[in-house]
């Protein structure tokens, strides 16, 4: 039950939750076979509490689902990739990419890292992806299209886009957070009872974003490489490949992450970055059973 | 004594300094100011443009009122006064007007010399009304026949002495900068311990009017034109002293004008937030110390709950600091999206799932309505304010907060001891609880990598014990 609550949690935690774990999930049933019934019903336990959430939950609280024009930002991204890298469009495509953003902005518009030149630009991207219509079915038509005439663009674009995944070196941006409440018509604003504190963080936070240290301090590519080392080398110590299985959830975190990533912001990887910490206290974990075989 | 101590020299309130002045341009400048502080001596803070309210900086029409006043020097031969020209940025009264203006009988026009005089007789006001955004411009004459004037425009008044020695007919334009151009407020906060605190004007030269400042500290100490000075840096000139304030040329960047003893009684009292950290850190204080060593059936209960205290403590302590440094809350756009759903304004949608959302939910009305303005839109804040209020002062609330720091702790045996020999699993739970824990806009953001770093022990602990569910 535990597992399945926790699987929830990360499931209903964001978008590419689910993959995660789903994906843990089918890799414990493979490894732990003699398990498989225990497993099989922390899924059942999970689907059904992930049904509940988002099926009568959300019907009561008046949750609306994701917004269409959300689902179409990766897609954006990768047709104005696609575009950018020269790729001729007949003039139908034209057509229905010229409704969403200027033809000739299209390339201009487009930087790897960020899709908000695209989304922030375009007189009516909202307008015209919000629904299912026949606008966007002939623009999944274009952009899978594109992305099958122009592979190599899509997959260089998703090396750059999910470069925080896996660049350690600070060559893209990366938005950490916020120093202060961004403008707003609420009455929301930072008002800090203790402004010297405030100025002595701020100065911290502005230090830990400088180029010879953000990729230490910030960049979670390191993380990644942490984990996937020291599991190794613990499974390889333990004799035992099931301990590979640790870095499964974060595998499966950045591989999801590589594949939708529209932005830089270092909370996506929030996650690895917590569990590389933890995964650090592997050089020093030597299960007892396994020492006692050891003096044996 | 460390209470007294941090609530001495450390958390040292801070109170509103207000400053009323008016200027030819927005100000742009800083506030330097010196404290008791062993460690603080002196500070500076750069005004932003959002402690700077503008009130006033649209044309307007104004009256000028020319009296004279008769001779003023005693080597004077009379108390004439020649006007050649009036002129604002948006209006000039010429020689070309001269002619048309209504002028009052001791007045008159002297076509020859195209100007208006007044050659004697009877002191009646001459009063003409003009355009004008800030600066008002006169081309009078000087000479050895020349008298004093007061010059009035909207009330506020100059007095200017238009003798010279010299034979020659000089023209001379005197400024008038009154009204100025842009009045604004200046609303920022100094420590309770400042003794002394000088304004500093950067974006070149300027003029401007200082009006009225006030600081609201243990007592109001303000600055009254009447009856204070105030000390000038270089570059600085006092131009004009009236009533309605001090007009300042400042002719250089980074000319100043400084104020001194803002507070003179010795010792401070605590302000409200004082009187909270003294009441919580005598909690602490009393729990630690009931933790350490019981002397009560609460202190037995403590002792037996210490093994998750440990853990608690770090991650409250330094929430409570980033959360006292970022108050209410740090947000992002994301944030305020979200805000905007909790109070209706927006639609709840999908975008950030359920678990971040409720969180979010559950956690924003304590935080962050606290920091709200009142006068929000539609009263939604004041409603959820009791709300706020209620959840704050609930034992749940703090509850939580510790909760969300020790999720991955709530696996710990009830025996507290650490049980790490049946693990053989690994530690599935750990993404799912940190995230959830901390990966929430109101609590991830202030969280430093320190905070990360105090989770990382907690973290292993719990994820190996959940983990010991799992077989090998």
């Amino acid at each position: 039950v535990l597992l399945g609550v926790a699987l929830i949690c990360v499931a209903l935690f964001r978008h590419n939750g689910p993959l995660v774990s789903l994906g843990t999930l089918a890799i414990l049933g493979i490894v732990y076979r003699h398990w498989r019934r225990q497993i099989f019903l922390v899924f059942l336990v999970a689907a059904a509490l992930y049904g509940a959430v988002r099926g009568p939950l959300y019907s009561i609280t008046g949750v609306r689902g994701i917004q269409n024009f959300v689902l179409y930002a990766v897609p954006v991204h990768q047709v104005a990739a696609v575009i950018a890298a020269g790729t001729s469009l007949t003039s139908e495509e034209q057509a229905i990419l010229d409704k969403l953003f200027p033809l000739d902005k299209w390339g201009s518009a487009y930087h790897c890292t960020n899709i908000n030149p695209i989304i922030w630009d375009s007189h009516d991207f909202k307008g015209w992806l919000l629904s299912d219509n026949d606008y966007t079915a002939a623009f999944r038509h274009v952009w899978l299209s594109l992305i099958l005439r122009n592979p190599l663009a899509v997959i260089q674009h998703q090396l750059c886009a999910g470069a925080l995944v896996w660049l350690v070196p600070p060559l893209t941006y990366l938005y950490t957070i916020e120093r202060e409440i961004p403008q707003n018509e609420l009455g929301l604003s930072t008002q800090s009872q203790w402004p010297a504190m405030r100025r002595l963080i701020t100065k911290l936070l502005d230090w830990s974003e400088r180029p010879e240290v953000i990729w230490l301090l910030w960049r979670p590519a390191l993380y990644l490489y942490i984990i996937l080392l020291l599991t190794a080398v613990v499974a390889y110590r333990m004799q035992e490949p099931r301990w590979l299985i640790f870095a499964v959830p974060a595998m499966l975190q950045s591989v999801s992450l590589l594949l939708v990533n529209v932005g830089q912001d270092f909370r996506y990887q929030f996650s690895i970055y917590l569990i590389s910490l933890i995964s650090l206290c592997l050089l020093w974990w030597i299960i007892p059973k396994h020492k006692e075989a050891q003096e044996k | 004594v460390i209470s007294w101590l941090l609530l001495k020299l450390i958390l040292v309130p801070e109170d509103p300094l207000i400053v009323h002045l008016g200027s030819d341009k927005v100000l742009t400048g800083s506030i330097e100011y010196s404290t008791t502080l062993p460690w603080a001596r002196s500070a500076q803070q750069v005004l932003s443009p959002e402690q700077i309210t503008l009130e006033d900086g649209q044309p307007r029409e104004v009256t000028l009122v020319l009296e004279p006043l008769g001779q003023s020097h005693p080597q004077g031969l009379d108390s004439e006064i020649w006007i050649y020209e009036i002129a604002s940025e948006l209006e000039r009264i010429g020689p070309e007007r001269f002619d048309s203006l209504h002028l009052p009988a001791s007045w008159k026009y002297d076509e020859k010399r195209r100007a208006i005089v007044f050659l004697g007789g009877e002191h009646t006001p001459l009063s003409l009304r003009l355009k004008a955004i800030g600066k008002v411009s006169l081309r009078l004459l000087r000479h050895p026949w020349s008298g004093q004037a007061r010059i009035t425009v909207d009330g506020m008044s100059r007095v200017v002495d238009l003798y010279s020695s010299e034979f020659r007919r000089v023209q001379e334009v005197f400024l008038l900068q009154l009204p100025l151009e842009v009045t604004q407020r200046i609303e920022t906060v100094l420590p309770r311990t400042t003794q002394r605190a000088r304004l500093v004007f950067t974006g070149g030269p300027r003029l401007v009017r200082l009006e009225r400042v006030e600081w609201h500290s243990r007592s109001v100490w303000a600055w009254d034109p009447k009856r204070d000075t105030f000390e000038v840096g270089p570059g600085v000139q006092i131009v004009e002293k009236s009533e309605a304030g001090w007009l300042v040329q400042i002719e250089q960047s980074d000319g100043w004008i400084a104020f001194h003893d803002l507070q003179t009684k010795p010792f401070f009292l605590p302000g409200s937030w004082g009187v909270i950290v003294i009441l919580l850190l005598g909690f602490v204080w009393w729990t630690v110390g009931e933790t350490y060593r019981p002397r009560t059936r609460v202190g037995a209960f403590l002792r037996g709950q210490a093994y998750w205290a440990k853990y608690a403590l770090p991650c409250l302590t330094i929430w409570l600091v980033y959360w006292l440094a970022f108050f209410p809350a740090l947000m992002n756009v994301d944030s305020l999206a979200q805000w905007r759903q909790i109070l209706g304004i927006w639609p709840i949608v999908d975008d950030h799932p359920a678990v971040s959302y409720a969180h979010d939910v559950a956690t924003y009305p304590a935080l962050v309505l606290p920091g709200c303005d009142r006068s929000s839109p539609n009263g939604s804040h004041e409603r959820l304010n009791w709300v706020g209020a209620g959840w704050i002062c609930s034992p749940w609330c703090a509850a939580r907060h510790t909760l969300e720091c020790l999720w991955v702790i709530c696996s710990v045996p009830s025996n507290g001891h650490d049980d790490y020999h049946s693990v053989e699993g690994y530690p599935l739970w750990d993404e799912c609880s940190l995230a959830d824990a901390l990966d929430s806009k109101d609590h991830r953001e202030p969280w430093g990598v320190a905070q990360k770093l105090s989770m990382e022990c907690s973290a292993i602990r719990s994820s190996f014990n959940l983990c010991g569910a799992l077989p090998p």
